[in-house]
């Protein structure tokens, strides 16, 4: 039985708790590509989360930063090629943003990360706390004409805090014995909130246009295997479209809702929300 | 009633503690009672203590990072031994530019805005990303002339490096470039006393520029002291590196509020050629002034592409390790030749 420690990572509100709770739902259910083996003893942090999304909301930030905030749970494929025992920490988003601006972690956290094999990084498309600061560079007319005002930023580029957090994984992630790279599974959550255009054009092309630094450093030699997905854990969005959670809660079946989208030789496949915990661990 | 040394009292029954009234209605700081009973209390604090707050606690103990700031010299050193890297020598008095010229680089590349270039990585990614904050404040209506890197430099002796590694589809590959991140003032003191010592780092560069303010060669009033002080800087360059002199690459900048200014260096440039320099002359603009019919960033793409063409020339340490090192010491009898 293999042992894999998936350290889930990425700023606040970026998706990294309901995404969790959604994946508890589809690995109790049996009928995705990945399921539980057995009921973990310790569900009550995930349970928290799915009590909210089933009642049609999404789960709140939670707001003690030392609460237990782990999933643990034994694995299996569908095919049978995967069986692990997994442990999955979840670590407040405000812990990751003061990381990337001072360089510090609480220790127990930074044992966590070194302890773990294994990442989902998350990126929220769309997220009113995306920083794109504007390029004054190119924007000079705009200025001149009074357009921007005085303008000062002090936040860090959403594309610089990936980076930052892609290179902490790939210098702190534990390299097992076996020699392979450890996996990074780079999820843009709220996959649903773009355009049609932009959702046929798949994940790797929405970095590229949105995120071109963060794009272009995934051509370059790291020592950790990216791969890029985009997810809707329930296909819509259960705060602003009151349509769709009406919906949602009428037709009452999670199971239904929710898919995660990759780029798979040059093709755009979907496939079912426990994809990027199945890519890591195959 | 808030813990307090002020409600303190052991008289059997007073209720000071609870509601802050003393039960024979005397004054808390003149009570006999209470001050008698203060005589008995333990005064070792504790934090469930009512006399004083919690112990200071001490801090938990934070993990660290590794840093992407400025690179110190020794992992540039390290860095540049690489087949695939090159340093820049840039010299410039201040005010040339040279920090507006790296961060139109820098937010040109985050935007993927150069037609050719793209970007791979960079190990001092949030050192660019400090100059590029730096350089978005400014008053109202008025782009920076002039910003300044927050860069703390502990040893005055040595400067950091920023990283770039890029790619060019011209060339269908990719280089890294350290720019070392020197401030203004090593160049006066190179001019006006010969001072090498904190500048070998230049035997590395498979290139050195040099950053001349184009305004500056245009304007009638400065044009020939700017020239004298470039010819000054390229004497002292060549003197320092003889044989090893790399192509020096006059950079103009600001090039958007000077007009053209190549004809005005032309003598110079002719002059340093018959000498067996490999002298060149780019003409950038980091911004774009209106009118000027330039982009913002022109000229930047093109003396980054000329990198790619250079060959590295052979890895020297950077800096001496001490003053009183043998290679240091040498560095420091070298004297001009009048």
């Amino acid at each position: 039985m293999s042992k894999n420690s998936i350290i889930l990572v990425g700023g606040p509100e970026t998706g990294k708790t309901n995404y969790l709770g959604r994946l508890w739902i589809a690995l109790r259910a049996k009928k995705y590509r990945l399921k539980c083996t057995s009921t973990p003893e310790n569900i009550t942090y995930v349970t928290a989360i799915t009590e909210h999304v089933l009642q049609g909301k999404f789960a709140p930030r939670t707001e003690d930063a030392n609460a237990t905030r782990e999933f643990r749970g034994s694995i299996s494929s569908d095919d049978g090629t995967i069986v692990s025992d997994i442990v999955v920490p979840d670590m407040k988003g405000e812990i990751w943003q003061v990381a990337v601006r001072s360089l510090e972690i609480p220790k127990i956290w930074l044992e966590a990360l070194q302890e773990s094999n294994s990442a989902v990084l998350f990126l929220r498309a769309r997220s009113p706390l995306i920083v794109q600061p504007i390029d004054w560079v190119v924007s000079q007319d705009l200025i001149r004409g009074g357009i921007i005002q005085e303008f000062q930023n002090d936040e860090v580029p959403t594309q610089v805090s990936i980076l930052e957090l892609i290179r902490f994984l790939d210098e702190n992630l534990r390299r097992d014995a076996d020699g392979r790279l450890p996996k990074v599974a780079l999820v843009i959550t709220a996959w649903d909130a773009l355009d049609t255009d932009e959702k046929n054009a798949g994940p790797m092309a929405y970095l590229e246009k949105q995120f071109p630094l963060l794009a272009a450093r995934l051509q370059d030699h790291l020592d950790i295997e990216i791969k890029v997905f985009g997810t809707s854990i329930v296909g819509g969005d259960l705060e602003k479209d009151e349509d769709f959670r009406n919906k949602f809660l009428s037709d009452g079946d999670i199971h239904k809702c929710g898919y995660v989208i990759c780029d798979t030789e040059g093709s755009i496949e979907e496939k079912d929300v426990t994809e990027p915990i199945r890519w890591i661990l195959e | 009633m808030p813990n307090s040394a002020e409600y303190i009292c052991k008289k059997d029954g007073c209720t000071l503690a609870d509601t802050g009234i003393c039960m024979f209605n005397n004054s808390p700081a003149v009570c006999p009672e209470r001050l008698a009973s203060l005589n008995d209390v333990d005064k070792t604090v504790s934090s469930n203590s009512t006399i004083a707050g919690p112990v200071l606690e001490a801090p938990e103990e934070a993990g660290k990072f590794l840093s992407s700031y400025t690179i110190p010299p020794q992992k540039a050193s390290e860095m540049w031994r690489r087949r695939d890297c090159k340093t820049i020598g840039i010299l410039g008095i201040p005010n040339t530019g040279k920090t507006a010229f790296l961060v139109s680089l820098y937010l040109l590349i985050s935007g993927n805005k150069l037609p050719n270039l793209r970007f791979r990585n960079s190990s001092s990614l949030m050192a660019f990303e400090e100059i590029a904050r730096g350089a978005r404040k400014w008053k109202e209506g008025e782009p920076p002339d002039q910003m300044t890197m927050h860069t703390e430099i502990k040893d005055e002796r040595t400067a950091g490096f920023l990283h770039l590694k890029l790619f060019s589809s011209t060339h269908n590959r990719t280089l890294q470039l350290l720019f070392p991140d020197l401030p203004g003032e090593w160049t006066n003191t190179l001019i006006s006393n010969n001072r090498v010592d904190r500048l070998s780092f230049l035997r590395n560069a498979s290139t050195i520029w040099i950053m001349v303010n184009g305004q500056d060669i245009a304007n009638a009033n400065s044009k020939m002291n700017t020239i004298d002080r470039i010819e000054i800087l390229i004497d002292r360059v060549a003197e320092f590196l003889g044989s090893d002199v790399p192509h020096i690459e006059i950079v103009v900048t600001h090039r958007d509020k000077s007009g053209p200014v190549r004809e005005k260096l032309s003598t110079l440039l002719d002059e340093y050629g018959r000498k067996g320099i490999s002298i060149g002359l780019s003409e950038t603009a980091a911004f774009a002034e209106p009118g000027s019919g330039l982009e913002a960033g022109h000229g930047i793409e093109n003396l980054i592409l000329q990198l790619f063409n250079v060959t590295p020339s052979n890895p020297v340490e950077f800096w001496p390790a001490s003053l009183h090192s043998q290679n240091a010491r040498s560095f420091m009898n070298i004297r001009p030749r009048i």
